[in-house]
């Protein structure tokens, strides 16, 4: 499986051999899920690319079409007498909403509401590769299940033996911030800004809501700041600034 | 097939024009929010409905061969149409039965067109969704190898080695199909 997805990807790409290409349209012909497996991920690799060029378009037009909008609708609600119990149950629950966030605001620290309306970890996904010990697989399904301090367990465990897993290290620093642990936390995310990786981005973004998540804003603010305009966490940094 | 004169409108949204675009604000929104306001929705949610038809109406344009073969305004009421009807059932209510707006002339090429626009623009959503719920790890390496660059010049731009970069990806793509498949959405959108 590892390696078929590599295959089509490289057919499409027009990267395989002429021996590979021949070989593959051959096996294509009396494959049926191969040929299936090839379509699909050509619609994938299509209609994402398509999303991804129209963005900037897109969001163009959209201000366009905000714009005008304003001049042409009323923005008021029909007044409709079925609507009438609907509105009675609607106003119901943004009391019941606004005394829930009331609630949370007295009882949960700034920094921890803020850090908590930023934090958004991704999903662990070690079982991917093969032969992976299985300590892995562990660590995936305890992350997932946000029992961090299970998975750091089984993290540190594997790390022990591939101490330059990169996947692995991240995911022990999201488990050490989430516990906590913010020293040990950012001297992992310090490893992986050291050198450019799939995960150094993610790892200036973690460093910077750890200081936020420990109270202190300037360190925050510091960091935010470096994070460059083309990095994943750009716009959120931007906002969290404002934020703060 | 030949191209209606409406295209014009197309063409404004195509090129972002102000002038084009405010126009069929102009002679197009009334009806729609009326559409939408007589079958339990707001002016607000007419405001809504509008613009995410006229942003799907302007990618399916995008698309090589397309062609405007019908007024812009029939086509343009069964793209809203469509979507306010997808809207209805998203909130979950329990018989949708919808009153139709008056003025509007059906035009069979353009329920063919809007059918077309509304199936590509919900697999479009489909596909997004999915890859948007993948790790930003598997998100970055295929939008970079996806992007027409080479797989060595991806594996520069992570830090990977080259053969684990093209594991990694491969392993990403398995995952956004298998996904893909396990979508309640995926066999009703074929």
């Amino acid at each position: 499986m590892d390696e078929l997805y590599a295959r089509i990807d490289d057919y499409l790409d027009g990267a395989l051999s002429a021996a590979d290409h021949t070989a593959f349209e051959a096996q294509l012909a009396s494959d049926a899920a191969l040929a299936t497996a090839l379509a699909q991920v050509r619609e994938a690799r299509l209609r994402l690319r398509q999303a991804w060029t129209d963005e900037a378009d897109d969001a163009a037009l959209r201000n366009t079409l905000r714009a005008a909008a304003t001049s042409y609708f009323k923005s008021q609600p029909a007044i409709r007498p079925a609507s009438i119990r609907r509105r009675l149950w609607w106003a119901i629950a943004a009391t019941l909403s606004l005394l829930a966030i009331a609630w949370w605001n007295l009882r949960t620290p700034a920094p921890e509401r803020i850090y908590a309306r930023y934090r958004h970890f991704p999903e662990a996904a070690f079982t991917l590769r093969a032969g992976a010990p299985q300590s892995l697989p562990a660590a995936e399904s305890a992350f997932n299940q946000k029992d961090y301090a299970g998975a750091l367990a089984s993290l540190q465990a594997y790390l022990s033996t591939d101490p330059a897993n990169l996947d692995a290290l991240f995911f022990s620093g999201l488990c050490q911030l989430e516990l906590r642990q913010y020293a040990a936390a950012r001297s992992v995310f310090q490893q992986l800004q050291n050198s450019p990786n799939a995960w150094s981005d993610e790892a200036r973004w973690y460093t910077a809501l750890s200081h936020l998540r420990e109270g202190n804003r300037p360190a925050c603010a510091a960091l935010l700041r470096q994070i460059p305009p083309d990095a994943a966490h750009t716009a959120e940094a931007r906002q969290l600034l404002n934020d703060l | 097939m030949t191209h209606h004169p409406d295209t014009r409108f197309i063409e404004a949204l195509l090129r972002n024009e102000h002038p084009g675009i405010a126009e069929i604000y102009s002679r197009f929104a009334d009806r729609i929010e009326r559409f939408v306001c007589a079958n339990n929705g707001s002016s607000d949610d007419a405001r809504d409905i509008f613009q995410e038809a006229l942003l799907t109406i302007t990618r399916q344009a995008r698309r090589p061969g397309f062609v405007l073969s019908c007024p812009f305004e029939a086509y343009l009421y069964l793209v809203c149409r469509g979507k306010w009807l997808n809207e209805l059932k998203r909130r979950k209510r329990a018989a949708v039965t919808i009153e139709e707006a008056g003025g509007f002339t059906a035009v069979e090429d353009a329920g063919v067109l809007a059918d077309s626009t509304l199936f590509e623009d919900a697999r479009n959503r489909l596909f997004r969704r999915i890859f948007e719920q993948l790790s930003a790890g598997c998100r970055r390496i295929l939008q970079l190898s996806w992007s027409g660059i080479s797989m060595e010049e991806v594996s520069a731009q992570l830090g990977l080695s080259y053969s684990f970069a093209r594991k990694r990806k491969s392993e990403c793509i398995a995952l956004l199909i298998s996904r893909m498949q396990a979508a309640p959405e995926f066999t009703d959108l074929k």
